[in-house]
């Protein structure tokens, strides 16, 4: 249990396809425990497909790579696998589920975790104090709570349930893929606080966005660039900036 | 001679037809025998429909036609109390045991100066002379074989009145059980539900069987909603997959009554649920919805026909089933509106979710519109689960069967939102939850 890879997560020259279609096309990735890595990148470089595998989404065909969780062969396990294993996607676009209240479903979810580890299901009163606790941080109302899962809520609203599931789970890795689409400037604060809240607590977030600005608030140790598939380069926090205000071409054009 | 259309049959049951059977009755003895006997002979005559009959074209009685049925037989004591205690209690009931009245098991006396219930083999309480004419209505022989079946070889013919101006909170129960242990045992329960001018009142039917051969449940149902009343009428068929269901529900609706129905189609291995409302006076509002769980071999056909006779009438049809393993589910709607009526608002919307590659679901509206002023929409859908929804869930840590049960809860629950009573939601709501985790296989 002590080998370095426990506390690592390693993708290694992953070559995924959608119908033939060759998608990501060598990408290798490291990431010790604790670090913050954002990834950058233009329209269909492959950012969202990086996420959708990470999290076990089917309809991909990996052709060849690996990717290693703490000693874990992810590609091996089924989505909610992962997820008890500590793997959480913040979905760029979260799905509507009508007839499922948002209480309900947290409290499913997080009961089906506590029962994958073997531990006890929560009471109900504990639960609503969990609850309320990661709903304050948010300022996610009760009232909001008893309504359908994100059905008729507005794009930031999806967002910020997006950010009270992930504080519920509390995960080890975290993919936030473009949660900062479409947000307006006081729930990009809130979304990033709820993210800084999580890494303070030494875990592996993954930050897949188009834009530098919810970089200003979520500063990341490394940035990479997703380009046709391949991670063309590496760099800090001033790489984001870089392409803020020179845009991708001038690297991609030099890979 | 048999038509061509129809099966030949040859039912033991047709030979033990009991002449004597309502001898004694305080109702017209005399009118009722005749009918008795004329629902006989159209059967013999005419036996079952095939599916080149355009009604039956998804429903093939053949399996039936090709078993044999006998009457049932007198249940034991010991066995009737071991079918009654497992059954839930919401409150006021009446339990029916292969179409007899159990009265030791019925309690209805709450409901006293509110209720009139008379069963015709040992009520004998008078019957008002207009609740007589809808009754009479309801016993007259007609050219439909399940329902002249169900005349000739009801064991007992049960009237519910709710009297005028009363509203009921509590939700009367009609719990009907058929059990066989020897041969194939045909059952014929026969309702017939008057709700006075004004009355409100929740009724609901729950249908349960059990048989180690095969059983025919036939029920009809009459109803008859008098000037400015509601019934809220449910029903939950939950048979054995050794029966055959077949049930005819006939609603007549008089001025501004309010008519809602929700069905949960769940059991028997083929079930045949037709629900036909007419509404024949103005600013009636008719709303027939429900749900079907399918699984293995099982059938289900499901016809609503509503028949906008009045002006200013609203009627609304709303089915959606799950269907998995070799199932068949079918639901076919009509809608009729009459000549000459005005501002008729007439909707109908059926979904479908195919959980397995052999499973089937077929939909069916058929408009018919013989007026102009009249808003009137429809809509099938039929697909899978959502790939993504259940990905989605999954992510979250939520097991797959699970999370597909949820998906189905969730999509079968928009035909009870509507559905204007608490208490029935509650109910019906947790029916459904407990039903899609024992039933669907989802892996």
């Amino acid at each position: 249990m002590d080998s370095i890879n426990n506390y690592r997560l390693e993708i290694k020259d992953l070559v995924v396809k959608v119908e033939d279609k060759l998608i990501l096309n060598g990408l290798t990735l490291s990431m010790n425990k604790g670090e913050t890595h954002a990834i950058m990148g233009p329209n269909g470089s492959g950012k969202s497909t990086l996420s959708n595998i990470l999290a076990g989404k089917s309809g991909y065909d990996v052709v060849s790579g690996s990717i290693n969780f703490c000693g874990n062969d992810l590609l091996l396990m089924s989505p909610e696998e992962r997820a008890v294993l500590g793997v959480f996607l913040s979905f760029q676009y979260p799905l509507e589920i009508p007839g499922i209240t948002i209480i309900n479903f947290l409290k499913t979810a997080y009961n089906s975790l506590l029962k994958a580890r073997g531990k006890d299901e929560i009471s109900a009163s504990d639960f609503l104090k969990l609850i309320r606790d990661k709903q304050r941080i948010l300022e996610i109302s009760d009232e909001m709570t008893r309504r359908n899962l994100n059905v008729s809520f507005s794009g930031g609203e999806k967002k910020r349930m997006e950010m009270l599931q992930m504080l519920l789970l509390d995960p080890y890795l975290t993919i936030l893929d473009e949660t900062d689409s479409g947000l307006d400037v006081d729930a990009l604060k809130s979304v990033s606080n709820a993210i800084n809240l999580l890494r303070s607590k030494n875990k592996f977030i993954l930050v897949i966005t188009h834009y530098q600005r919810l970089l200003n608030y979520v500063i990341p140790d490394y940035v990479h660039i997703l380009y046709k598939g391949k991670i063309i380069k590496t760099g800090n926090k001033q790489l984001a900036l870089d392409i803020e205000k020179n845009g991708y071409s001038g690297i991609t054009e030099a890979a | 001679m048999i038509k061509s259309s129809n099966y030949h049959t040859s039912f033991s049951f047709l030979d033990s037809f009991d002449f004597k059977l309502f001898d004694k009755v305080l109702f017209d003895q005399e009118f009722l025998q005749k009918e008795r006997i004329k629902s006989l002979e159209y059967f013999r005559e005419n036996s079952l429909p095939t599916p080149k009959v355009e009604e039956w074209k998804y429903f093939d009685l053949g399996k039936i036609s090709k078993l044999d049925f006998s009457q049932s037989r007198k249940i034991k004591k010991e066995d009737k109390n071991l079918l009654i205690n497992d059954l839930p209690n919401y409150g006021p009931r009446v339990v029916i045991i292969n179409g007899e009245f159990c009265s030791n098991y019925s309690n209805i006396s709450s409901l006293h100066g509110k209720v009139d219930f008379h069963n015709f083999l040992s009520s004998d309480m008078p019957i008002k002379q207009v609740n007589l004419n809808y009754i009479k209505e309801s016993l007259s022989s007609n050219t439909d074989s399940l329902k002249s079946i169900n005349l000739a070889f009801a064991k007992d013919i049960f009237v519910l009145v709710i009297k005028e101006g009363c509203i009921l909170e509590q939700p009367i129960e009609f719990i009907n059980i058929s059990k066989s242990s020897g041969d194939n045992v045909c059952v014929n329960p026969r309702l017939i539900i008057i709700s006075e001018e004004k009355s409100e009142s929740t009724v609901i039917e729950t249908c349960i069987s059990y048989s180690k051969n095969y059983l025919w449940s036939n029920h009809v149902t009459d109803i008859v909603l008098q000037k400015k009343s509601k019934l809220k009428h449910c029903k939950f068929q939950n048979e054995g997959l050794k029966t055959f269901h077949t049930s005819k529900t006939k609603i007549k609706q008089l001025t501004a009554s309010e008519y809602n129905y929700y069905l949960f189609n769940n059991g028997s291995l083929q079930s045949r649920n037709e629900i036909n409302s007419e509404l024949q006076g103005s600013n009636s509002v008719c709303d027939i919805s429900g749900c079907y769980f399918i699984s293995e071999d099982q059938h289900s056909d499901i016809l609503v026909d509503v028949q906008h006779l009045a002006s200013s009438c609203e009627s609304n049809q709303k089915f959606y089933g799950a269907a998995d393993c070799n199932a068949k589910g079918v639901f076919q709607g009509k809608i009729h509106v009459g000549e000459g009526t005005l501002n008729s608002k007439a909707d109908q919307i059926s979904r479908g979710i195919i959980l397995s590659n052999d499973s089937q679901i077929f939909a069916k509206p058929e408009l018919n519109i013989l007026a102009e002023d009249v808003k009137c929409t429809h809509g099938v859908s039929i697909g899978e689960l959502d790939e993504e929804a259940i990905f989605y869930l999954r992510s979250r840590g939520i097991p797959e069967k699970e999370a597909k049960e949820m998906l189905i809860y969730s999509f079968i629950l928009d035909t009870l939102n509507e559905f204007n009573s608490k208490n029935i939601v509650k109910i019906f709501s947790e029916l459904i939850e407990r039903e899609i985790s024992k039933k669907f296989v989802l892996s």
